[in-house]
């Protein structure tokens, strides 16, 4: 039951196929079928990018995963700021990367495509060049014409999942069709911390989303706690879980979500998404269900247990 | 013993005309608002830019990173009035995240014009941090414990938005929450002699103590800066102006590091309609003509008598 609306999210660095190999034997012992991950349209855009990327959906395809990829992280060549959190100087270069990435793995993907990541926070985009005070006209202009693209060719898009959760930015992107082709809303939460520091519960969301998405489902496309102080701990991590898995059994509207995430991000890389100091949080080390050194924290058990039920 | 001015977004001419006073006074710090709101304006941009560079050339500027942006503000509902209640800069921004970055972009255009920056403004009082939306400073505590290791990471020393009142239970709370180990310096505010501003003065050096107990608690040692002290002349009279320099002389004696005298010129009216207390516009040592007021002229001749040491 929960293995329908239970997954993981978890990005993969360019070419890193270490770590692939090793998040497809934790998904095979945790009973995993939903996985989100990135197509980066940067990585992409290298030389043997797409070589990468269609053995990467391969090969997680061919061990049963239902993928679900987040299209984000502009080339900095194209990008207006030369960053990946930057809009594209042609807005419509997106919408026809989109289909560039239903050609190369479309097979393996679907049917939901997530356009962008995080797309109503600064560091994912990059508002100085597209305000929010201004109607945030260039993403939502991007964003209708990829997700259009996406419905043309069978598949069913979503919006990148929003932090914070905010319905003002939803009906900005309502107000400019971007939401026509989605059937669903996406969020992402990480209660107690980051964006959610005042976290109220499941029950206290699932009423503002009745209220503000009374027509659409929900899927929380991250969700997570980590386990260094003092953001959390594994014991905390590991009771943002039960109460996720709570909260899903509770509330149909809460139809998908996606765990953040199985691997520690190790010491030695960088997030996907860099800010122009360079400076690393320690927390974004610390939301994996299996540490750098391969150890399972308590979390890695209870999630098996919640999948097999 | 420095200055602390608010100006606001684009008044060239207050700039110029603090500017002017501290050349002739020889004030060597100058504590400065640099808003997050007035970033986001059409030339917030230039106007940061054009203020950092001329107050540099003067003085050491350190600048007061607060105040959300509209678009950036959580939106506070009133249930009796069934409407949203008007936007005010210090309601605490949806994204603690979009704050961080603002912090990194600071750093990023700006970081060559000072070696201090301040994160936030009185955050353990309502009116700088509306704490209806965040009862026991969960967010305020993390942002700050996110932003201050950020500017660390980058170089830069991290001095705490002034406490007011000055309560090192406050410090408490940021300890529980993470925050105390990315801060350089603690700053304070309090003006003695006011009534319901600052309540129950028990002197700097009891304060200061107090503060410095609290931190060496957690086995720290920072400097304590007095970032805010003054005193408003508001019944114009000379009774007012005296208590002025009284004031004044106090925190000259106190045991601080650093302090920022508020401020230069009483409030123009036009430009600050909304002050609901009057004192709030007579707190300058020049009155907003610019006539000068006792303290100003005693600071005047001090520094002239300095120069001439100096200049023998």
């Amino acid at each position: 039951m929960l293995k329908q609306k239970l997954g993981i999210c978890q990005w993969f660095h360019y070419e890193d196929r270490t770590a692939v190999e090793s998040a497809v034997l934790h998904f095979g012992k945790l009973g995993v079928r939903h996985l989100r991950t990135d197509i980066s349209w940067a990585d992409a855009s290298r030389p043997n990018g797409w070589k990468w990327y269609r053995w990467l959906y391969r090969e997680l395809h061919s061990h049963g995963m239902q993928i679900l990829p987040c299209v984000y992280l502009t080339p900095p060549s194209i990008s207006e700021n030369g960053n990946t959190n930057g809009p594209p100087q042609r807005l419509e270069d997106y919408a026809d990367f989109i289909a560039r990435c239903i050609d190369e793995v479309g097979q393996w993907i679907g049917p939901y495509i997530e356009h962008w990541n995080e797309p109503n926070n600064d560091i994912k985009w990059d508002q100085q060049f597209d305000p929010f005070e201004e109607g945030r006209k260039k993403q939502g202009s991007m964003l209708r014409m990829a997700t259009k693209v996406a419905h043309q060719a069978g598949f069913k898009p979503i919006l990148g999942g929003m932090s914070p959760i905010d319905h003002d930015w939803i009906d900005l992107m309502t107000g400019v069709g971007a939401m026509e082709y989605c059937e669903v809303v996406a969020i992402h939460a990480f209660p107690g911390m980051w964006n959610d520091t005042n976290w109220k519960g499941w029950d206290h969301m699932v009423e503002y989303f009745n209220q503000c998405f009374p027509d659409k489902p929900i899927w929380i496309t991250e969700i997570g706690r980590a386990t260094s102080s003092p953001e959390g701990s594994p014991d905390i991590q590991l009771e943002c879980l039960n109460e996720l898995a709570l909260a899903l059994q509770k509330h149909p509207i809460l139809e998908r979500a996606y765990w953040y995430s199985l691997l520690d991000l190790p010491q030695s890389k960088q997030e996907i998404e860099v800010t122009a100091g360079g400076y690393k949080e320690p927390a974004e080390h610390a939301l994996g269900l299996v540490t750098e050194k391969g150890a399972l924290k308590p979390a890695y058990a209870r999630f098996k247990e919640l999948l097999a039920q | 013993m420095g200055i602390i001015e608010w100006i606001h977004y684009e008044d060239f001419d207050h700039a110029r005309r603090l500017i002017d006073e501290i050349d002739r006074l020889h004030i060597p710090y100058v504590r400065i608002g640099f808003t997050w709101a007035d970033w986001h304006e059409e030339h917030g941009d230039a106007w940061f830019k054009w203020l950092f560079e001329v107050l540099s050339a003067k003085a050491d500027v350190l600048p007061c990173f607060v105040y959300t942006p509209v678009h950036e503000a959580h939106k506070k509902f009133d249930r009796e009035a069934n409407d949203y209640v008007p936007y005010a800069p210090y309601f605490p921004p949806k994204h603690p995240d979009h704050y961080v970055k603002f912090i990194d972009t600071m750093i990023s255009r700006y970081g060559s014009f000072f070696t201090h920056l301040e994160l936030w403004n009185e955050p353990n009082n309502k009116a700088n941090w509306d704490r209806s939306f965040d009862p026991e400073w969960h967010m305020f505590g993390d942002m700050l414990r996110r932003a201050s290791r950020l500017a660390q990471y980058r170089g830069k020393k991290v001095v705490l938005g002034g406490l007011s009142p000055i309560d090192p239970r406050f410090l408490d709370v940021l300890h529980t929450r993470g925050a105390l180990d990315g801060i350089d310096v603690v700053g304070i505010h309090a003006f003695p002699q006011m009534t319901g501003w600052t309540t129950d003065w028990q002197g700097w050096d009891k304060n200061i103590a107090a503060v410095k107990q609290t931190l060496n608690n957690y086995g720290l040692d920072l400097p304590v800066w007095i970032t805010e002290v003054g005193h408003s002349t508001f019944k114009n009279t000379v009774e007012e102006e005296e208590m002025q320099v009284t004031v004044f002389n106090e925190v000259l004696a106190a045991k601080a590091e650093r302090v920022y005298w508020y401020c230069m010129f009483d409030l123009a009216r036009e430009f600050n309609p909304t002050q609901d207390d009057e004192r709030e516009y007579h707190l300058g040592i020049k009155h907003a003509d610019g006539k000068p007021k006792l303290l100003y002229s005693k600071w005047l001749t001090q520094s002239q008598d300095t120069e001439q040491l100096i200049d023998k």
